[in-house]
């Protein structure tokens, strides 16, 4: 049996028989290694807390004091319903979901609710209804109703914020009158183009998300195109004004 | 069951469809899909099932568990209620022709209710929904031979007699192809579930557009109920989120209210 090597000063004879990674100092050092990587991916992945604020640090989403919509009898939604309803008339796209919504739907993505378990039961004034449009993308339209004018107002100004939505960017555009696009990526990571357009008490929104657009990947030229689909399908709610005349593509 | 509601269902709201449409003359589709839409899977929430309860329900309370648990137009948005017809001549005599392709055996029932027929959109946006609820001395047996379709001789069978029927009650509404499939059964919480889809097409006298027509039943068990869900749409089947709305709210009402 010959003499086993010095390993950095660690006597051999402890380690005659054992395993490099048997070493403490080297097992603490994997383990802070895999916690720094697991903070590093905590943080920084899509969806993280820093990102659903864009970036600009942590935030409440949506912004503490957002309105909430109100509480209607169940006949109104018929109402609702009919008002979006219009926005991809004549079974164009494929209708695959639809229901009532709150108004934190406008950051949450979240799936529309079944109608309550008691027939008679208030309902919150939302809804929703989604299609897959023949391109493969896919289009939203939104109704939310709040006690006031200058409620719908503030829930706008909340709504079109980049403040609470990822890597965001507002614009006005002239076409319908006194809409706001806003581009941003979504909660499921997919680049989103939005109108939004507020008429007494009502907010409208028309979302599309274009087929394929995931955040790392996603053209200008493909939210330019969703820009213009929705904002021609907005002219088709019953309170939008698209008597003028349009002047340019947003950016 | 009803055995006769598995497919009679179908041909009613299939006729109700047509007619609605204005003798398919007036339809006007501005698309149409390229490809048959995939078969829904209903999901509902799990719920507490409650044990066999049969011997110990009176009709009284059979009623009232019915009429808690059916659909109501504030269920579905946009709706209109409209009362169910009663049976024609040629509807028992197409039932009797349905018990037979399912095997059905007479079992006795307790109480049936079924809701109004709700009806929201017009033209080629048009959708019916209504439900049924059923409590009978075996439920299990009865609800057997609804799942009695999933042999493909059974939904042979049954597009025969849906064929034939539609011959008889379109009058001069031409229609195409027929078909009947089995939907894929996802009902969580409920004993038994199981579902049907009919596809029947008219063809449009002015254009000869070819309109597909889909009409689904999906049923499941809770105890001594079986509750079944009857929906259709012109063009495209009503929405699956939809359908899996409407039976996650029968579910949980029937959890909720049974006696």
């Amino acid at each position: 049996m010959g003499v086993l090597p010095d390993y950095c000063g660690v006597d051999p004879d402890g380690r005659r028989g054992a395993a490099w990674w048997t070493s403490e100092r080297v097992r603490l050092g994997a383990l802070l290694c895999i916690l720094g990587g697991l903070v590093v991916y905590l943080v920084a992945a899509p969806g993280s807390v820093l990102h659903s604020a864009g970036g600009s640090g942590v935030a409440e989403c949506p912004p503490e004091g957002t309105p909430r919509v109100i509480d209607v009898p169940p006949g109104y939604l018929g109402g609702l319903r009919a008002s979006v309803a219009g926005v991809v008339p004549l079974r164009i796209g494929r209708l695959y979901e639809e229901g009532i919504v709150e108004a934190s739907n406008a950051w949450s993505d979240d799936s529309p609710s079944r109608p309550p378990l008691s027939p008679r039961a208030p309902r919150p004034a939302g809804y929703e209804m989604r299609w897959w449009a023949p391109t493969g993308d896919d289009i939203v339209a939104d109704v939310f109703v709040f006690a006031t004018p200058t409620q719908a107002q503030r829930f706008l100004g909340d709504a079109v914020s980049a403040r609470c939505h990822n890597s965001a960017r507002q614009t006005l555009t002239p076409w319908p009158t006194r809409a706001h696009n806003l581009r941003w990526i979504n909660p499921e990571g997919f680049a989103q183009a939005d109108v939004f357009l507020a008429h007494g008490a009502r907010v409208f929104r028309v979302a599309d998300v274009p087929v394929g657009q995931r955040a790392a990947n996603h053209s200008r030229g493909s939210l330019r195109r969703a820009f213009l689909t929705i904002d021609g399908l907005a002219c088709l709610l019953p309170e939008a004004d698209c008597s003028t005349q349009r002047q340019g593509i947003p950016a | 069951m009803n055995r006769a509601s598995l497919t009679a269902g179908a041909l009613a709201a299939t006729g109700a469809l047509v007619c609605g449409c204005g003798s398919a003359t007036s339809v006007q589709v501005a698309g149409s899909h390229p490809s048959p839409p995939p078969a829904p899977k209903a999901q509902v929430a799990r719920t507490h099932v409650h044990p066999h309860v049969e011997s110990s329900i009176t009709r009284a309370q059979a009623l009232a568990f019915d009429r808690a648990v059916n659909l109501t137009v504030a269920d579905v948005p946009g709706a209109s209620a409209y009362p169910r017809e009663k049976k024609s001549p040629a509807e028992t005599r197409n039932n009797r022709e349905l018990d037979r392709c399912v095997g059905a055996r007479r079992i006795r029932e307790i109480a049936e209710v079924k809701s109004p027929q709700l009806q929201r959109g017009k033209g080629v946006t048009r959708e019916t929904f209504s439900s049924s609820v059923t409590i009978s001395a075996n439920a299990h047996l009865a609800f057997r031979e609804y799942t009695a379709a999933r042999s493909p001789a059974v939904r042979a069978c049954l597009t025969r007699v849906l064929r034939k029927s539609l011959h008889r009650n379109l009058g001069k509404a031409r229609y195409g192809s027929v078909a009947v499939r089995l939907l894929p059964n996802g009902i969580h919480g409920a004993e038994e579930g199981a579902g049907l889809r009919f596809t029947t097409t008219i063809v449009s006298g002015r254009t000869g557009r070819q309109i597909p027509i889909y009409t689904d039943q999906i049923g499941f068990i809770l105890g001594a109920a079986e509750i079944n869900l009857h929906d259709s749409s012109i063009v495209q089947p009503v929405a699956t989120t939809t359908e899996e709305q409407l039976l996650s709210l029968l579910l949980e009402r029937a959890t909720a209210y049974m006696p």
